[in-house]
């Protein structure tokens, strides 16, 4: 389905081991939302991708590619 | 299952068992003609109770359970689930007024059918939103 594919899980982990919640909050949605775009359930708008690339410290392309 | 979904889920058991117990009742007394307005009036006031003790206290006791969740505006994704939600809600609303329509203007149906005809396609699309809904948390993520 998605053609959006994305690295936060390994990001995350690179990261201290962050947790989906941690993440969550500085993005500002549900740590639900968090692991339906780690598993490519549900592509993220645009804010919210760059919100994500933002808390994870990486350029948006590190985080998510178009396959 | 986040705070949201339990939500979703409570609502919509709770108006199915609600509901389909006051069309149970109803429904039959209608068909055969024989139902007066204070009866429909005391079982739908009823209804709207047991409706709203059964919503109320689950919710109160999520909330209880996580507030920080209770608390939190709804996100990007739990707000494009209800909005698919709400798309299929306007679809059933429409059939289910239509249906009322046809069995006013060619079955003369009473004031009674319809006014019950009419909630029964407001329940009904109030489900089917809440069914949208928990089918998208389950199975799109």
């Amino acid at each position: 389905m998605a053609a959006i594919a994305n690295n936060i899980r390994r990001l995350r982990f690179d990261r201290d081991e962050m947790t989906q919640a941690e993440l969550a909050t500085k993005v500002g949605v549900t740590r639900q939302t968090i692991n339906a775009i780690e598993q490519n359930k549900y592509s993220p708008s645009l804010e919210t991708a760059f919100r994500i690339a933002e808390a994870l410290g990486v350029p948006i392309g590190e985080a998510f590619s178009y396959r | 299952m986040s705070y949201r979904e339990k939500t979703t889920w409570i609502s919509l058991l709770a108006m199915g068992a609600v509901y389909g117990w006051y069309f149970w009742k109803v429904m039959p007394v209608l068909i055969a003609g024989h139902g007066d307005a204070l009866h429909y009036a005391h079982l739908l006031g009823s209804t709207i109770a047991a409706l709203a003790i059964l919503q109320i206290i689950p919710m109160i006791a999520f909330a209880a359970a996580s507030p920080t969740d209770a608390q939190a505006p709804q996100d990007e994704r739990e707000k494009l689930y209800a909005l698919k939600g709400t798309q299929a809600a306007y679809f059933v609303l429409v059939a289910g007024a239509l249906f009322a329509s046809v069995a006013g203007i060619f079955f003369h149906a009473d004031a009674g059918m319809l006014a019950n005809l009419i909630l029964l396609s407001v329940v009904t699309s109030n489900m089917a939103k809440y069914l949208v809904e928990v089918a998208h948390f389950r199975f799109a993520g």
